[in-house]
This record gives C-alpha cells, sequence and structure tokens, in this order.
C-alpha cells in the first residue's frame, strides 16, 4: 500500500525582485560613451565630471589666459557627443577629448586671427582673465610666452604646448593634430626657435629666462 | 633634474609656470553652472539633431551648396530684376500718369539715371517698366529726354501711333494729337523709330531731325542746324517744330542737308530732298581710291544718301551697274529714291535684276519697281512688277503691300470691277492687314 503524503503546497507568490539602476559612476568611459550616445544626460555628467577638468587643462594649455574657455569647454564637450555614436574606440575617451580640444582650440585661433584682421580687438584676444602664477614676474613671462605663441603658425603653437606644456609624446602628438611624426619634429624645431628669436623682443620673457639661470642647479 | 644649459633650465622653468597655470583648479561653481549647461544643451541638442539627421542627414553637402547658390543667386537675380522708379518733380504724380502745369514743366527721374523733362502742358504716361528701362507715353505735348545708355537698356517711347525705340541717347519728342504729327530731334546716339508711314523702322542719327505727320502721310528726315544742336537742356526748350508743308516736303529750313518722304494718299512714297553743296563735299570721297573702301550699306544705315549718289556718280569710277554688287546696288537704288533720284533708282534696280536675278535683293527690287512706276502712274508697269514680285516671293513680308499696290494700280487702271479680284484676295490672305479697309471698300463699292 502506498500512502500517499500531500505535502503543504504554499500559496504562490510573485516574485518580489527589485532593480535598481546600476551606479553609472562605476562605468566605464566605454558604456559612458554608448549613454551619452543614446542622449543619456546623466551619462554625459559623468563625462563632465571625469573630464572636464583635463579638457580645461588641454584648452588652456593651446590657449592660454582666456575668458572664453569655458565656453570652448561647451562646445568641446557638444562636439565629442554629436560624434559619440560614431566613435570607434569609446575606451579611448580620454584621447578622443583631447583631440576634439585641440581641434576646438584651433578654431579658437583661426578666430582670434579674424577678430585680429576686422580689429575687434588690437591683439585679436579675448581680454585676460586673471592666471594663477606665483609672482608678478611670472605673470608678466606667462604673458609674454603666449603673445609669443600668438605670433606662430597654429601647426607650430599646438605642437609646443602638447609636447612641453601638456607632457605628450611626439608621437602622441603626432596622432593628435593629424599630422605625421617627422611633420611635429619640425614644427617643434620651428616653435623653439622663435621662442629663442622672441627674446629680444620679450623683455618679460627674456628677464624671467635670465632670473632662472641662476636658480638652476 | 638636469639641465644641459641655463637657457634649458630658463625654458623648463618657463614650461612649469605655464603647466602651473593651465591646472589651476576651476571654481566649483563655475564648473557647476558648466556642467548644468552642458546637460541643458544636451537635451535641446539631441532631439534637434535628429530630426535635422533624419530630414536633411542623406543630403550630400554638395547639394546644400549648390541649393544654397541657388538662393544666393535667386536673391540677387531678385534684386537685378527689380523695375526702376522714377520721382516727379515739379507735379503732383497720380500712379504713372505725369501732367505738367500749364505754367510749369516737370523732370522725372529715373533710378537709372534717365531723366525726362516735359515742356509745360505736356502729358506723359509711364505704362510699363521693367529692370531695363521703360516704355512712356507722350499723350501731347513736347518732353526731352536723355537716357541713360546701359548694357540691355530697353526704353520705348510711344507718341501716337509711332514708337521710338531706344538705347542710350539725348532726344527731344514732340508729339500733337490734334495734328497727328511725330517731332523727333536726335542730339546724341541712335533711336528707330516705328509707325504706320512705312513697313520698316527709320533710323534717326544723331543731329537729324524726323517729323512725320499721320494725317498728310508725310514724313521728313532732315539733318539739325548746329545752332540747334545742344541747346536742349533740361528745362530749356530748344526749338520748334517746323510746319510741314501739304503733300510734298522740302526742308527749307534745314541749314545743311535735308531729306525728306512724301507719302502720297494712296500709300505710295516719294523722297524729295534738298543737299547743301557744302555738306555734299564733305560726304563726298576725297580721293578716288576712297569709294571702294567704303561700305554703301553703313553710309545708308547712317543716312548718308546723298554720299552714296556721288560715289556711284564718281566719273573716275565704273559704272556701277555694271560692276558693283547687289547689295551695294541696293544701297544706290534705296539712297537714289531718297534723295529724289527717281531715275538713277529706276536703272540701278533694273540693274540689278538684270544682272542678279537669283539673289534676294533682286526679288525686292521687283517691288521697289512697282512702287516707283506706281508713283510715275505708270500703271502697267506698276502691275506687272508687283505681279512680279508676288509671283516671286508669294509669302515675303512685302507681299501683303505688293497685293494692295496691284490692287490700287488695277482700281486706277481699270475700275473698280477690275480690283475686287484682288481686293478678295487681299482679304482672304490679309483680314486685319492695314490695306483691309480699302479692299473692303473695293468691294462695297459693288
Amino acid at each position: 500500500m502506498v500512502h500517499r503524503v500531500n505535502f503543504p503546497v504554499p500559496k504562490s507568490t510573485e516574485p518580489q525582485a527589485t532593480v535598481t539602476h546600476f551606479p553609472l559612476e562605476r562605468l566605464g568611459d566605454a558604456e559612458l560613451v554608448m549613454a551619452a550616445g543614446r542622449g543619456d544626460a546623466r551619462a554625459v555628467a559623468i563625462i563632465w565630471d571625469r573630464y572636464s577638468a583635463l579638457v580645461r587643462k588641454v584648452l588652456r594649455c593651446a590657449l592660454g589666459p582666456d575668458s572664453s574657455i569655458e565656453d570652448i569647454l561647451q562646445e568641446v564637450f557638444i562636439a565629442f557627443l554629436r560624434g559619440a555614436e560614431r566613435i570607434e574606440r569609446a575606451s579611448a575617451l580620454r584621447g578622443y577629448l583631447t583631440s576634439v580640444a585641440i581641434r576646438q582650440a584651433a578654431l579658437e585661433l583661426r578666430r582670434r586671427k579674424v577678430r585680429r584682421w576686422v580689429t575687434l580687438t588690437p591683439t585679436g584676444q579675448i581680454p585676460d582673465s586673471p592666471v594663477a602664477p606665483r609672482d608678478t614676474d611670472g605673470q608678466e613671462a606667462l604673458r609674454a610666452l603666449y603673445r609669443v605663441l600668438d605670433r606662430m603658425a597654429n601647426r607650430e603653437r599646438l605642437a609646443f604646448v602638447l609636447r612641453h606644456v601638456e607632457g605628450m609624446e611626439i608621437l602622441e602628438v603626432a596622432r593628435t593634430l593629424r599630422l605625421s611624426e617627422s611633420t611635429v619634429r619640425r614644427a617643434l624645431v620651428s616653435a623653439r626657435n622663435q621662442l629663442d628669436r622672441s627674446l629680444v623682443r620679450e623683455p618679460a620673457l627674456g628677464a624671467y629666462l635670465t632670473g632662472r639661470q641662476g636658480a638652476a642647479p | 633634474m638636469s639641465h644641459s644649459s641655463p637657457r634649458e633650465a630658463g625654458f623648463d622653468g618657463l614650461i612649469e609656470l605655464a603647466k602651473e597655470a593651465a591646472a589651476v583648479p576651476c571654481d566649483p561653481v563655475i564648473d557647476r553652472i558648466g556642467r548644468a549647461r552642458l546637460a541643458q544643451r544636451v537635451t535641446c541638442s539631441r532631439f534637434n539633431r535628429r530630426d535635422w539627421a533624419r530630414w536633411f542627414g542623406p543630403v550630400p553637402k554638395l547639394a546644400w551648396a549648390a541649393l544654397i547658390a541657388v538662393v544666393i543667386g535667386g536673391f540677387a537675380w531678385g534684386l537685378a530684376s527689380r523695375p526702376i522708379c522714377f520721382v516727379v518733380r515739379g507735379a503732383d504724380r497720380a500712379e504713372s500718369y505725369v501732367r505738367a502745369a500749364d505754367d510749369r514743366a516737370v523732370d522725372v527721374d529715373f533710378s537709372d539715371g534717365t531723366r525726362i523733362h516735359a515742356d509745360a502742358g505736356a502729358r506723359l504716361r509711364i505704362e510699363a517698366r521693367s529692370s531695363r528701362g521703360a516704355r512712356v507715353l507722350l499723350e501731347s505735348g513736347r518732353a526731352t529726354a536723355q537716357v541713360a545708355h546701359r548694357a540691355g537698356a530697353q526704353w520705348c517711347f510711344v507718341a501716337g501711333p509711332f514708337e521710338v525705340e531706344v538705347k542710350g541717347t539725348r532726344f527731344v519728342l514732340a508729339w500733337d494729337p490734334m495734328n497727328e504729327q511725330l517731332d523727333l530731334k536726335l542730339e546724341a546716339g541712335l533711336v528707330e523709330v516705328l509707325g504706320p508711314l512705312g513697313p520698316r523702322p527709320v533710323a534717326v542719327h544723331a543731329g537729324q531731325q524726323l517729323v512725320a505727320n499721320v494725317a498728310r502721310r508725310s514724313l521728313m528726315l532732315s539733318e539739325l542746324g548746329k545752332s540747334e544742336l545742344g541747346k536742349s537742356e533740361f528745362g530749356t526748350p530748344s526749338y520748334s517744330p517746323p510746319a510741314l508743308p501739304s503733300n510734298q516736303l522740302v526742308a527749307e529750313s534745314a541749314p545743311l542737308a535735308s531729306v525728306g518722304l512724301a507719302l502720297e494718299p494712296t500709300g505710295d512714297a516719294a523722297f524729295v530732298t534738298e543737299v547743301d553743296g557744302s555738306r555734299a563735299s564733305e560726304l563726298a570721297p576725297k580721293s578716288p581710291a576712297a569709294p571702294a573702301q567704303v561700305s554703301w550699306s553703313k553710309l545708308l544705315a547712317k543716312g548718308q544718301f546723298a554720299a552714296i549718289v556721288r560715289l556711284a556718280e564718281n566719273p573716275e569710277r565704273p559704272n556701277c551697274n555694271e560692276t558693283c554688287s547687289a547689295t551695294d546696288l541696293r544701297a544706290l537704288a534705296e539712297a537714289a529714291r531718297y534723295v529724289g533720284r527717281a531715275d538713277l533708282a529706276e536703272s540701278t534696280l533694273l540693274a540689278l535684276r538684270r544682272r542678279y536675278p537669283e539673289h534676294a535683293e533682286s526679288r525686292k527690287a521687283a517691288f521697289l519697281l512697282g512702287r516707283l512706276y506706281e508713283a510715275r502712274a505708270d500703271r502697267g508697269r506698276a502691275e506687272s512688277w508687283y505681279g512680279t514680285y508676288l509671283a516671286e516671293s508669294p509669302s515675303s513680308e512685302l507681299a501683303a503691300d505688293a497685293l494692295a499696290g496691284q490692287m490700287r494700280v488695277a482700281r486706277r487702271a481699270r475700275g473698280t470691277k477690275a480690283a475686287e479680284p484682288l481686293a478678295r484676295e487681299y482679304l482672304r490672305r490679309y483680314p486685319d492687314g492695314v490695306h483691309a479697309a480699302a479692299a473692303q471698300q473695293i468691294l462695297g463699292e459693288h
């Protein structure tokens, strides 16, 4: 005889699952870029948090003290977002943003030249914003440096700041500027020569370099 | 960090300075503002971008460039094709009608630089305007016009049944509607006058005066005297139209040379002229070699009829009737008619017919011979030449006039009944022709 034992069947209940979004802050650049490409404003905000300082620094290096940096920063991110869906290597976001920033800086340099032609400002520059060198001599020297850079061709200027101020390797500079390595080398030599020649025309720069000579080991 | 030279050390220091300046932390408030600004722009531009991409993304850049070029070109064309405008000084302007008071002249200034000075009492109507000019109707009175010379200018002045086609020129135009008389004095340039007194436009050159009277069917082209030239400044009427004698014209007032054309009521034409000797000698060749250099057609176009006759009759050159080309023979015949040398015109036209029977000018010569003999009342030969022309050129531009001439001659020679078949034929072929009324009159008499 078989005894059938009926075990009590528990009441069917709906699974009580709680779905929570994965914190975007923990997403990698590739996922963020994909989300930004879909128009996710939160992803855009996180990219801003991660890279706005970097881009701002690149722009400052390329353009010098300029009150329009924040506006150009906006343009960099808008340009990045417009092309976000087409970015092939989303993980290389840092380099991509740097490239976009350099392109926007180049555009701004061209705009400055136009402003200079139409004499909107005597130098073509937007009036300077306060910079933060440690001393007055340093501030003057920095202004003189960017005056010299203003007189350079855009290619030489950008190669110079990426290589020396931003600290990029020559190959990286070439990739960012979409130039050959040899072209970048020639541009760097030319920029350096122009800087040396300009010491006569820029006393503040010459005095700063002379003063630093004593501090050299 | 070691440096190869003190200069390098200074350079490195400068670079460090730039790095420090670039790395200055951003004010957190500014950063938050920038972040919010970007989020807002992303929200807006995202949808805008997709709309643009959906509608215009596939359009190639070249197509965009073409579209922009078309838009810009259309805009420029629109500006260029705007009709000229005008202002009236010295009178109230009622739309396009300009009425000069009886005691005050009026100036009309056009935007292309053309000026019209209407004498006191004149009536003008600017009938139509375009970007190239205007059509001005002179209802009555006298007006002095200085038309700005521009490429492609199209100015037309209408006085009664006459139309004066103008490019760039200065002239005085008068129209007397009571007497149906046109008076045109040309100070500069060239105009063509088309009217009911001839099938072709009459070219009037600088320094010439054309007086045409519709009622008398008379037309006179004469040279203006130096005293009359250059006196018609704006606001200064320079001359009075000469009175025309009836039926036949001799320009007595012309001091240098004058050529007149009188059209008989029947429609036939005869030019009468008086050529001053000094003027004729100016037009005559300076040397025997010169005639061969001069195109008679060009002289004809310039109105130098007497010069052509003089060249043809130069005893040092061979007989033109035997040696000249068909074109020169035609020019000589025309010039001979204009200066009243009917005999020379006849011999020239006959020579043209004889030597160049297949030439187009030869066919036209048949019509001119018909006219010439009709004017002489040599009706038999007139009817014959008109018939010859109609047989050779049944559908040409002068066929209607030739048929009408045949009709007139037949009526005079053999009576109305003989002209009836020709009148019926005319009305069948040209029901709206200028001689339709005469044809109907012939048919109505029976």
